[in-house]
C-alpha cells in the first residue's frame, strides 16, 4: 500500500479530499480490503478519544448493513419481477383470449352467413332417394350396432357430421342432424 | 469549535449509487447513530438492528437529501425516528418497555450507556480506549496536537494550520502520521 493512499483515507474522515481523489480512493476500497480496514481503525480511533465507542462489540456493523442492502435490493428486484411477470402474463392471457373469441365469433359469423345463403344445412345439402333412405328405431339400430368398435364408428360419425346450428351465437353448439346409409353400390 | 464536515464528496458519490461511498458514511457515523439508538434502546443487539435500519432508511432516501444541512443532522433524524418507532411498537406489546421519547431524545448517551455495560463488551472498549491513549502519549507533540485539535475540539485543517502557525499541508501531514503511529498499536487488538 502507498503512503499517499493512507494519507487519503485520514484526509477523507477529515472531508478533506477532492471529488476525483474521493473516488479514487472509494474505488480502491473495492480490491484493498486492508485499506478498508485502516479507514474503519482510524475511524475509530477518534471514536475511542472521544469515548463514544459503545460498551459492547460491535463488530461487521457496516458489512451487515451493506449485506442488508444488497439482500433488499435482490428482494426487491425479484418482487417486482414476479409481480410485473404476473401482471405481464394475465394481460397477456387476457389478450389471447379477447383475440380468440373474436376470431372465433368473426369466423362463425362468417361461415354462417355463407349457410344462411343457401339456407340448408351442409349435411342436409346432400340428395338422397327417398328409396334408399332406411329408417330405423332406436332400439333396432341399437340391435344393429352391437359391435362396440361399431358404435363407436357411428358416434364418430355423428359427431363429425355434426353442424353448427345458429349462425349468431357467440358460442359454439351442435346440431345432429342424422345420418343415412349409404346402400351397397351395384355391381352389376 | 464543532465540526465543520458535510461530506458533500461522500453524499454525492452515494446519491449516484456509489456503495462504497454509503459503505463509507455508514463507518463513519457507525459509532454515533448506535449510540443515539442506544439513548432509546436498552438492548445493545437491538439497538443496533434499529440503527441498521436507520442507515438502510437513509441509504433509501439519500437522493432526496439535499444538502441543505449536514449529512449527519440529516442522519440524526432518521436514526431518532426509527428508534422512536421502535419503542413505540415495543410498548404496544410490552407497556413496561415504554420510555419518554423527549426525555431519551435530550439524555446524555453516556448515562444510558453505563447502564448497558457489558463485561466483554465494556473490557474490549476500555481495552481499546486505553491502547489510543497510550499511544497518543508517545506520539512527538507536533502530532498529539494536530490529531487533539481534529479529534476532540474538532478543528479543520485551516483551524489548525492557523494554530500551529504551519501550512495546510503540513496539518494534513501530522494528522496523517498520528493516525498512522497510533494504528500501529490498534491493529493487533483489532486483528
Amino acid at each position: 500500500m502507498k503512503e499517499s493512499e493512507h494519507e487519503l483515507i485520514s484526509r477523507i474522515l477529515d472531508e478533506d479530499v477532492s471529488e476525483f481523489e474521493a473516488r479514487l480512493i472509494l474505488k480502491e476500497f473495492e480490491v484493498n480490503s486492508e485499506l478498508k480496514a485502516k479507514f474503519k481503525r482510524y475511524n475509530l480511533i477518534g471514536h475511542a478519544m472521544r469515548k463514544q465507542l459503545p460498551p459492547y462489540a460491535m463488530t461487521d456493523f457496516s458489512e451487515q448493513v451493506m449485506r442488508k442492502l444488497s439482500d433488499d435490493v435482490l428482494n426487491l428486484s425479484n418482487k417486482g419481477f414476479s409481480s410485473s411477470n404476473k401482471i405481464k402474463a394475465t394481460i397477456g392471457l387476457a389478450i389471447a383470449a379477447s383475440v380468440a373469441i373474436f376470431s372465433f365469433v368473426t369466423f362463425q359469423n362468417f361461415t354462417q352467413t355463407e349457410i344462411d345463403a343457401t339456407n340448408n344445412p351442409v349435411v342436409a345439402e346432400r340428395v338422397v332417394k327417398e328409396s334408399d333412405i332406411q329408417r330405423v328405431s332406436k332400439e333396432e339400430l341399437q340391435s344393429i350396432i352391437t359391435d362396440p368398435d361399431a358404435a363407436a364408428a357411428f358416434n364418430s360419425f355423428i359427431v363429425n357430421h355434426a353442424e353448427y346450428a345458429s349462425p349468431r351465437a357467440s358460442m359454439p353448439h351442435v346440431r345432429i342432424v342424422g345420418y343415412d346409409q349409404i346402400p351397397p353400390v351395384d355391381q352389376n | 469549535m464543532g465540526e465543520i464536515n458535510n461530506d458533500k464528496e461522500l453524499v454525492k458519490r452515494a446519491q449516484k449509487g456509489d456503495k462504497n461511498a454509503f459503505d463509507a458514511l455508514v463507518t463513519k457515523y457507525q459509532y454515533k447513530v448506535v449510540n443515539l439508538v442506544t439513548r432509546f434502546v436498552k438492548d445493545g443487539d437491538e439497538a443496533q438492528d434499529v440503527a441498521q435500519e436507520a442507515f438502510i432508511k437513509a441509504y433509501r432516501g439519500i437522493t432526496k437529501f439535499r444538502g441543505d444541512s449536514a449529512f449527519y443532522t440529516w442522519l440524526y433524524r432518521i436514526a431518532i425516528n426509527s428508534a422512536k418507532n421502535y419503542i413505540v411498537s415495543q410498548s404496544r406489546k410490552t407497556p413496561a418497555y415504554a420510555v419518554d421519547v423527549e426525555d431519551a431524545e435530550h439524555m446524555e448517551s453516556a448515562t444510558v450507556m453505563r447502564d448497558l455495560d457489558t463485561p466483554e463488551g465494556s473490557m474490549l472498549t476500555q481495552e481499546i480506549e486505553n491502547t489510543v491513549y497510550q499511544a497518543i502519549k508517545e506520539l512527538p507533540e507536533d502530532l498529539k496536537t494536530a490529531i487533539t485539535l481534529r479529534e476532540l475540539e474538532g478543528m479543520s485543517y485551516e483551524e489548525i494550520a492557523n494554530v500551529m502557525e504551519c501550512p495546510i499541508g503540513t496539518v494534513r501531514s501530522r494528522i496523517f502520521r498520528a493516525r498512522e503511529a497510533i494504528d500501529k498499536h490498534l491493529k493487533p487488538l483489532i486483528d
